[in-house]
């Protein structure tokens, strides 16, 4: 798909929306117009692109001539004067596609109006996923609208000073220039891993044509199958594919499998989360298990039931540790007794967790063929070799886990680097990626690009790597290109497909391969032409509306590691012990810019870490202990909270160290590795391992566009060879100086108060109502007068507000055509939230939720309609100390859609009010910011529009009507469908309403038309029934529920009590948060279950957050006897 | 008989009962002249340097405030130093605050008239002025502070092509009735009163200007008995009607906290402590005032030691009715035994602002007690210095309950914190510039007296006072 503009009219820049005006200033253009309209009009038959674009700027040139000097904006619409089929104007269209990407193509559906795509969406056809996606895929669409994209093509202009100026070229000259220079046999070509069955084929005909092909990646999950393979002593890959469902035991060897750090996170979490619902006391003995051995405390070790710190240059020795313990006592013939023995010798050093691990892997072995062992792919490959083992010795493999069969990877960075040495490479071509900025810890490109003749670049912005180029092409973004791939675990081909045209003058990756052999095929017909060799039968439309071709994957086979376990030598696992002046350092993939390629976009640089909660920044996180030894030897640099009277009774809280102005400060040490060394400002995070260090990568970008500028640090540095993310020997300095980090929660502790209600699975089972015997609620006088022992739905549709003395209107289902024909409500199910945040970013989609930048978010101003709080908890702690083992829980909180609503009896213009069907409803138009709501909202969940957020850029914000304004770009991603709020309104949650009333009208829309074909009558005389005017449940998903991968969060009518959400409501371990101010929420929470191992070292009757609420709520009670109440 | 007379004359020299001898309210046996000259000589003096001097400067403040509030509806409310926590901030305790001070003026003005209170004369047309220009100042704030003030208007019950009333349920919605009732009555009862002064101003001009404008205000009033007859009903009924103003306005203030259902806010006690706690910060207000027109203008035969005396005891009375409060709070916090209402009481003394807290209580619990000391009383500067900590101390007061309770409710996670800003700081700054140029043109142009009043509680006003 060509760009059907002529490439020499669009600018750059800011001025490309100008770009009608400028073509219409040209002298030809004008004769156009003056010539009679409606000869024009009539183009408009052939429904051709060109000539619609041209009538288009027709209309609006005429504006600009007719009314040159009027300052108002003139919008002209042109209707269509023959409609597109099935395109109807204020009805989304939906396409399947998919987003490409280092970890497997993720299938799509994308939600588009009019031609320009909004929303992305899970294809549910997919059922790995299940319909969700992750939080990338979610803020992947504002880069489509990115301003800072690169519009175009450029040529590189170094200047005087070292910098680089970019001069517009057209991108055809520049292929064209690529077909002609780039032939000679010593063109390399470096682009980071992929997925794509184009990519491959095409590499393939370039490869035999002599070009020379390396893949790179900074985080790659792709390694540890090859290091699999490696130590197997086969020439493939083997990679690990989860098959979590069926498992009830997990060990987690520093593997993040719910997290960014590994692949295939959503079916991971789809299939282990559902292994932990609950619903009934049956439930809980089937409830899955998992143990995570771990340096940082990633989301999964929030999930995790057990959990161990210990560092990750530990964890090969660890594994051993377990691997003896499991091969010895595992029923199957493998392994021989020798390679038992082995293994024994190797563990030494670790013998205090030696209890820890013999219960894990004596819990592992009673549940054999359920029980797995997962290893992170950063570890080495002795670890990845034990985790085979181990796996293989519980019978895990084809029940819990599979092993698939994967080419080995291209040729590595490091043998690019030797051929340029050597002289093999002359020319290079950067193809997307960004490993300029990534290797820069073990590649001097300054040199290396001196020892090249020519380096050209396809990249989405210009970057770091374009700074080494003579010329820049830009890439198109997936939604606006054709490709075709495979999803991580093999077992689906799924199409990209442009769901517009490239908005700019930019080429997708194959473009520029094809270019390079020659070949003008274009992408459509190549993807079509491959996929009819890879699927005989499906026609290719079909396979374009599925978004979905199945495929088996090729299975790896058993390979005995008996003598690989034999060869693993134990200098290879055991290492010095850390301490204080010796750390490791552990390099993960930043939350907020994955690699590097999402540094530039705003939902994800103020979407909170789900852990750190950190925004527009990352950090060097050290362990409480290692922030005690550092605050012994230099005590000015307030890292630990300063005892206070608060604190001593047992708060865990940051907030009491260092702040200037409520803020945040953090000390900037120096991280010294060899003689490698970087800036960074220090964060404590609970959970860590003492003497490890987490740096990321992703930030401190030097050449991004304008959101990612100044965002985080850079620890690329440290990386000193390929893959290698595991670093030891560094050691930290303060450097005096202090950076302000921008936290949206600064309290990490639930005070004891009953907000996230949990208990452990035994707990559960002998009390299913264990939450309503917490909180305040639990000893309060029952305020739901006759109704007190019904269920919560019963109560929310049945019972007067407040118990009011008026008439209320029945809201009972067979009743319900009297008032409000539906109740909405939701549940979310705090077992299977993992914390991955998605919700937060598709609610921002949907509902067009401005970013408001680090400064505001420092003021408290977050925009977010969805928070999702992080709290840790823990048992033993002396005074302020922060503790190192801490549970997580998480809990998203969005409006609750009270009953009996604070908000609404405060506000004085009645801008917020309840709608029949059980919303709060926010009439935006009527608000004048009073904020007198936000503030009696008992959740704070309200957001104030402080400043015109979408009008102004975020950096002149303070400069009022002077300021600049924002980019309009980034207004063609917005939802047409939601208000987009100006300054001084309140906004928050509203169910998706929008999503509600498209339901409705469907709904309705189809009882009519049945109504007509059944009666034969049309018109005044049909009438409905209520029953017709129903959504079926499950219709209707709010943004969040449909990102969501365990369906954690459920909506629908409460008054149906056949509806999933009513049943949920219904559960016993349903509850309001802060019931006991009878706010009456419509929101309520499945309260956690933990599944703790009683055999374990670290066991605790109960959870900690349970043991500090019955602490603060009963303290005569101390002692042992820590039950539900 | 004679004898008899001169014997029991003797006697009666001998056992005559001292009689009660008030300590007059005018002292140095001034006579009416005296009192009318020296009201008026001030309004028809020519202007003093230094009041040209102070308005100046006062103008210069009250610009702040113009400024402040250009950027602030031109730009949108986050130039304050709000966040989503603490969605009141300064504005909302500057209108406490001023609200606060202007119920001295009623109070003296309504409650001591009814009262019999004769001191009362000397100082309550200052304290009326006072009041006055408080509620202007204190309007500014709620005004300004919504998000879209151009609509601020829809909280007046109009009929408007929306067709909707306000939300009559919203304390704001009270507070609009409250704030412009009391403004109305209080701007009623200080301009009724000044009629008869603002006629002797008239009579005594020399410039037509003069003539004009004061002649204007004074509605034709001849001091005519039927004038003096329904002037004197008129203004007890006002007195009637303004007393329970006095106790509604700040009840309705403290409606605002107490009908929230924050922890630290949803107590029943707000209203009567708000109440007392107005009555402090009024009197403070009026002492700070008045005790430097008095030096300036040389009234001490006017405002005398023991006007002094009364407004230090009020003080000291509400003070430590608002300590009361301040410790029965902890009290209920504990006593209710609920564990988010007594986290908030512990968190105002020792948590994040602490120092807030501490500072309202050293100037509104113990500062106050000074004034038990007749020494103390008597000491004008240092009863001065006491009325602005008491000043400081109930702005503190307004900020505590605002601040602490907001930036540390219900959940942890969204706890945060608020600092205000430049912004903040400049418009409440600029508003003291505001009430200044107010009262200084009310010093200028006003008799800061009720002539009339004084009069009839001096000496000469009673035919039987000699005996």
């Amino acid at each position: 798909m060509k760009s059907p503009t002529n490439q020499s009219v669009l600018p750059v820049g800011k001025e490309y929306w100008k770009s009608l005006d400028s073509l219409a200033e040209t002298p030809g253009f004008r004769d156009w117009v003056s010539r009679e309209f409606p000869e024009g009009a009539s183009m408009l038959d052939g429904v051709q692109r060109r000539s619609f674009v041209k009538l288009m700027a027709a209309s609006f040139g005429l504006a600009g001539l007719g009314m040159s000097g009027c300052r108002r904006p003139e919008h002209v619409i042109l209707p269509y004067g023959k409609s597109p089929e099935e395109l109807i104007p204020g009805v989304p269209a939906y396409y399947a596609t998919a987003q490409p990407s280092g970890r497997g193509f993720q299938p799509l559906i994308i939600e588009s109006h009019q031609g320009r795509p909004t929303k992305v969406e899970g294809n549910p056809s997919y059922l790995p996923y299940g319909g969700s996606t992750d939080i990338y895929a979610q803020a992947s669409v504002l880069d489509l609208y990115d301003p800072d994209r690169a519009m175009g093509s450029f040529k590189r202009q170094s200047l005087k000073n070292g910098v680089n100026r970019w001069q517009k070229v057209s991108t055809s000259t520049v292929l064209d220039d690529l077909t002609q220079n780039y032939t000679d046999g010593k063109v390399a070509i470096l682009a980071p891993r992929s997925h794509s069955l184009v990519r491959n084929s095409l590499k393939d005909k370039l490869a035999s044509k002599g070009f020379k092909w390396f893949e790179h990646d900074a985080v790659d999950p792709s390694l540890a199958e090859s290091k699999l393979g490696d130590i197997l002593g086969v020439d493939f890959g083997l990679r690990a594919i989860p098959k979590l469902n069926s498992a009830k035991r997990v060990l987690s060897l520093d593997c993040d499998f719910l997290g960014n750090r590994e692949s295939n996170e959503l079916a991971n979490t789809r299939s282990f989360m559902g292994g932990r619902k609950v619903l009934k006391p049956s439930d809980a003995k089937k409830m899955n298990r998992l143990y995570i051995v771990e340096s940082d405390l990633s989301r999964t070790g929030g999930v995790a039931d057990h959990r161990l710190r210990l560092e990750a240059s530990h964890i090969s020795a660890f594994a051993a540790l377990v691997a003896a313990e499991i091969l010895s006592k595992s029923k199957s013939s493998f392994p021989n007794s020798s390679s038992i023995n082995h293994l024994k010798r190797l563990d030494s050093g670790l013998e205090k967790h030696q209890k820890w691990a013999s219960e894990v892997a004596a819990d592992l072995l009673t549940n054999p063929k359920q029980s797995v062992v997962l290893a992170g792919s950063h570890l080495p490959k002795e670890v990845q070799l034990l985790a085979y083992s181990m796996n293989r010795a519980l019978g895990a493999i084809g029940s819990t886990i599979d092993y698939i069969r994967t080419e080995t990877s291209a040729e590595s960075i490091s043998s690019f680097v030797d051929q340029v040495e050597k002289g093999n490479i002359e020319r290079l071509i950067i193809l997307g990626g960004n490993p300029v900025y990534q290797t820069k810890g073990f590649i001097n490109w300054d040199e290396l690009s001196k020892k090249l003749k020519s380096i050209c670049r396809l990249g989405s912005s210009i970057d770091e790597s374009s700074q080494i180029a003579e010329f820049h092409i830009g890439q198109s973004h997936y939604l606006e290109s054709w490709d075709l791939g495979k999803t991580w675990d093999n077992t689906a081909i799924v199409p990209v497909q442009p769901l517009l045209a490239p908005l700019f003058d930019t080429v997708s990756e194959s473009t520029v391969l094809s270019q390079l052999l020659g070949d003008d095929s274009d992408d459509y017909s190549q993807v079509k032409a491959l996929h009819k060799s890879l699927s005989s039968g499906t026609k290719f439309e079909d396979f374009l509306r599925l978004g979905i071709h199945p495929v088996v994957p090729t299975f790896a086979g058993d390979v005995d590691p008996t003598s690989s376990l034999l060869a693993i030598k134990g200098k290879n696992l055991i290492h010095p012990s850390f301490s204080s002046s010796n750390l490791e350092v552990l390099v993960i993939p930043d939350f907020h810019a994955h690699d590097g390629q999402y540094a530039n976009n705003g939902w994800m640089q103020e979407c909170p870490d789900p852990i750190s909660k950190l925004t527009w920044d990352n950090a060097l996180l050290i362990s409480p202990v290692m922030a005690k030894h550092l605050e012994a030897k230099y005590p000015d640099l307030g890292l630990l909270p300063k005892a206070t009277m608060l604190n001593k009774n047992g708060e865990i809280a940051p907030d009491a160290a260092l702040f200037e102005g409520g803020k945040q400060k953090a000390p900037v040490v120096s991280l010294q590795l060899g003689d490698r060394s970087i800036l960074a400002p220090l964060y404590v995070q609970p959970g860590l391992a003492d003497f490890t260090l987490v740096a990321s990568v992703g930030l401190g970008r030097t050449h991004t566009g304008r959101v990612g500028q100044g965002s985080g640090y850079d620890a690329t540095p440290l990386l000193s060879k390929p893959g290698s993310l595991v670093l030891t020997g560094a050691s930290i300095e303060p450097t005096g100086q202090f950076k302000i980090l921008a936290n949206v929660q600064e309290h990490w502790s639930m005070e004891g108060r009953a907000i996230v209600r949990e208990a452990n699975a035994d707990e559960y089972a002998a009390d299913p109502s264990f939450a309503a015997h917490m909180g305040a609620e639990s000893h309060s006088p029952p305020m739901w007068g006759k109704d007190q022992g019904k269920s919560l739905a019963e109560k929310a549709t049945s019972t007067p507000r407040g118990n009011s003395a008026y008439e209320h209107p029945d809201h009972t289902y067979e009743k319900s055509d009297v008032f409000g024909i539906h109740q909405w409500g939701m549940t979310i199910d705090l077992n299977q939230c993992t914390g991955c945040s998605a919700c937060v970013v598709a609610c921002q989609s949907e509902n067009n939720i401005p970013v408001v930048g680090k400064d505001q978010v420092l003021r408290g101003r977050e925009m977010h309609w969805i928070r999702l709080d992080r709290y840790f908890s823990s048992t033993e702690r002396e005074g302020a100390d922060i503790p190192s083992d801490v549970q997580v829980s998480f809990q998203g909180i969005a409006c609750m859609h009270c009953e009996t609503a604070p908000c609404e009896s405060v506000c004085p213009v009645n801008a917020t009010v309840h709608d029949e069907e059980g919303l709060n409803a926010m009439a935006y138009n009527r608000c004048v910011g009073t904020r007198y709501c936000a503030n009696n909202c008992p959740y704070k969940v309200r957001r104030f529009n402080f400043f015109d957020w979408n009008k102004r850029d975020t950096d002149s914000l303070y400069q009022g009507p002077l300021g600049d304004k924002n980019d309009t770009l980034v207004d063609m991603g917005k939802n047409p469908d939601v208000t987009v709020r100006m300054r001084g309104v309140m906004e928050k949650c509203t169910y998706c309403v929008q999503r509600i009333q498209e339901s409705k009208i469907r709904t309705k829309v189809n009882a009519q038309r049945s109504a007509k074909l059944s009666s034969g009558e049309d018109g005044a005389g049909i009438k409905l029934e209520t029953k017709d005017l129903k959504v079926p449940d499950g219709t209707i998903k709010t943004a969040c529920q449909q990102v969501c991968p365990s369906d954690a969060i459920v909506f629908g009518d409460i008054s149906d009590p056949e509806s999933e959400v009513s049943k949920l409501k219904n559960n016993p371990r349903d509850y309001s948060v802060l019931g006991y101010l009878n706010t009456r929420p419509r929101t309520t929470f499945l309260a956690k279950v933990r599944n703790p191992n009683p055999r374990m070292p670290d066991f605790t009757s109960s959870p900690h957050s349970a043991r500090e609420y019955s602490d603060r709520a009963h303290p005569a009670h101390h002692g042992d006897d820590h039950g539900t109440h | 008989m004679s004898e008899v007379k001169a014997e029991n004359h003797e006697i009666l020299e001998k056992v005559d009962p001292a009689p009660w001898r008030e300590v007059p309210l005018v002292l140095n046996n001034r006579s009416f002249k005296w009192v009318t000259d020296k009201i008026c000589g001030i309004v028809e003096s020519k202007t003093p340097t230094w009041w040209w001097w102070c308005f100046i400067t006062a103008l210069c403040v009250a610009s702040f405030t113009g400024m402040g509030l250009v950027y602030l509806v031109s730009t949108g409310v986050g130039v304050w130093g709000n966040n989503n926590p603490v969605n009141w901030g300064w504005a909302i305790v500057n209108f406490v605050f001023w609200i606060g001070i202007g119920h001295a003026g009623t109070l003296i003005s309504a409650v001591l008239c009814l009262l019999k209170q004769k001191w009362r004369t000397s100082i309550n047309r200052a304290s009326e002025a006072m009041t006055v220009f408080a509620v202007l100042c204190a309007g500014i704030f709620p005004l300004f502070h919504v998000g879209r003030v151009w609509f601020a208007w829809w909280l007046f019950p109009l009929p408007n092509s929306n067709a909707i009333w306000p939300q009559f349920r919203s304390p704001l919605e009270w507070d609009v009735f409250a704030v412009s009732t009391y403004a109305t009555v209080s701007v009623l009862f200080w301009y009724m009163g000044m009629i008869p002064d603002l006629a002797v101003l008239r009579d005594r001009a020399k410039e037509t200007w003069r003539k004009y404008f004061y002649g204007f205000f004074a509605m034709g009033w001849r001091n005519a008995n039927n004038h003096w007859r329904n002037f004197e009903m008129a203004y007890l009924l006002l007195a009637g009607l303004s007393t329970p103003l006095v106790l509604s306005v700040h009840t309705i203030v403290s409606f605002d906290f107490a009908v929230a259902n924050l922890p630290g806010w949803h107590t029943t006690i707000f209203p009567p402590y708000f109440v007392a706690g107005a009555i402090f910060s009024g009197f403070g207000m009026v002492l700070t005032l008045l005790l430097p027109v008095r030096a300036v203008y040389g009234l001490h035969d006017l405002i005398t030691q023991k006007h002094i005396t009364n407004m230090c005891m009020i003080t000291l009375a509400t003070g430590s009715l608002v300590g009361y409060a301040y410790a029965m709070e902890f009290f209920i916090a504990w006593y209710g035994a609920n564990s988010y209402e007594g986290f908030a009481f512990i968190n105002r003394a020792f948590g994040n602002y602490w120092w807030s807290y501490w500072i309202m209580i050293s100037c509104n619990v113990i500062c106050p007690q000074l004034f038990w000391f007749k020494k103390i009383r008597q000491n004008i500067p240092l009863v001065w210095i006491i009325s602005i900590f008491v000043n400081v101390g109930m702005w503190f007061e307004r900020f505590v309950i605002a601040n602490t309770t907001l930036s540390r409710d219900f959940l942890p996670s969204s706890w945060g914190y608020y600092s205000p800003t430049v912004v903040d700081i400049f418009t409440f700054f600029g508003t003291f510039g505001f009430f200044s140029v107010l009262f200084l043109l009310f010093l200028r142009f006003l008799p800061l007296m009720p002539m009339c009043e004084v009069k009839s509680v001096m000496p000469q006003a009673d035919p039987h006072s000699d005996h």
